[in-house]
């Protein structure tokens, strides 16, 4: 389907930061970035302590990228199966479709966001 | 541009649609001596056309509802005929629905928005 | 059916309106008089089971109530002193049934707020998935 091409178009284009944990845009691994709050810090623990077995926005971000596929076909499932008749619980379905819906157009806003940096770079003039 | 998933939508919408229409034809007979109340069946078909990769193949059978008759002859019972009712119309709504969010991510990727 | 509430909620509607359609049946044949000879009219009790354990009404089973059976009441009825009834025995006794107009009342209205309570649980079912319907619009 159309979709699964242009997520994959994403992933080839080189220069492409993918979002990190740290939640500070360019990093890509190593030691704590400056600026980020140090992993002993009883502070940091305490709040994200207080919200512990959830994602940050970033990390639900990249998963959201990354499970499209998985997404939709979860969506198309639930749907069939609410055609014959079969599904209990008509939350889940709606919630699922959402879900698909927002991940579609999150993609696409990462992939025209992508194409406008790309051509920015290209018109740099040599 | 239909899938497998909108196609079995599809054949949800036209057995509903088939469904409320022997629904009313039903209440508007619920005084009617001799009249047998109908019933439409299409769950199965459809199920098993999923299961062989057609949906499109779905039959909409249109049966005779076997409930007992009263002194008129008539077997219309109202309260069925109701909650029938309700069930098919919020069934058909949630298909339109996900109709709806078929298209509607075909036309984010398209890029013409909401 | 995909909303598992409304077969619960028909098959009490089910279990009230063969209530009501029993009382109707008693307070037909209220004065049906019957030779000594046979035994009286019976009023009829309606015999109601809950469908499965209650497990089942969480995941969304098979639930609600159905009627079993229906019993009869007492055969033998109220003896009356009627000579003039062309069923009269030689004793001038008839068989009057053994049903009681206050209490077919009663039933009649618990059977006719049970009925309506169905309704309102059909009702209220419905408003709450058509909200459900609008998730994420």
């Amino acid at each position: 389907m159309a979709i699964t091409a242009i997520a994959g178009s994403v992933a080839s284009i080189p220069t492409t930061p993918t979002l990190p944990t740290t939640g500070q845009i360019g990093w890509t691994g190593g030691t704590a970035p400056p600026g980020s709050i140090p992993a002993g810090d009883t502070a940091a623990t305490a709040t994200t302590g207080a919200v512990a077995g959830t994602q940050n926005f970033g990390q639900s971000l990249t998963k959201a990228l990354d499970s499209l596929q998985a997404t939709q076909a979860k969506a198309d499932t639930l749907a069939v199966q609410a055609a014959t008749g079969d599904l209990t619980n008509v939350h889940d379905y709606m919630i699922a479709a959402t879900e698909a819906s927002l991940a579609t157009e999150l993609t696409v806003a990462v992939r025209n966001k992508a194409v406008d940096a790309f051509n920015q770079i290209m018109n740099m003039g040599v | 541009m239909i899938d497998s998933t909108g196609s079995a939508i599809y054949a949800a919408l036209n057995g509903l649609a088939a469904r409320q229409r022997v629904i009313a034809n039903n209440v508007a007979n619920i005084e009617t001596p001799g009249y047998i109340a109908g019933k439409v069946s299409f769950e199965d078909s459809l199920r098993a056309a999923i299961a062989e990769g057609d949906p499109s193949a779905t039959s909409v059978a249109k049966l005779r509802s076997t409930d007992p008759v009263n002194q008129n002859g008539n077997n219309v019972s109202l309260d069925n005929e109701v909650v029938s009712m309700t069930d098919t119309d919020l069934r058909y709504q949630l298909m339109v629905q996900a109709m709806n969010q078929k298209f509607g991510l075909l036309r984010t990727a398209i890029g013409s928005g909401a | 059916m995909l909303f598992p509430t409304f077969q619960t909620a028909s098959s009490g509607l089910g279990v009230f309106r063969t209530w009501m359609d029993a009382v109707s049946d008693n307070m037909a044949n209220l004065d049906t008089v019957r030779p000594t000879s046979e035994p009286a009219f019976q009023a009829r009790f309606v015999v109601a089971q809950a469908i499965g354990t209650g497990q089942e009404a969480m995941t969304g089973g098979p639930a609600g109530a159905e009627v079993t059976g229906i019993t009869f009441g007492d055969p033998a009825g109220r003896l009356v002193s009627d000579p003039t009834n062309p069923l009269a025995d030689s004793n001038g006794m008839v068989r009057y049934p053994d049903v009681d107009m206050g209490d077919q009342m009663t039933q009649l209205m618990i059977a006719q707020r049970g009925y309506e309570a169905n309704l309102s649980v059909i009702d209220r079912a419905k408003d709450a998935y058509q909200q459900a319907l609008s998730i994420g619009r």
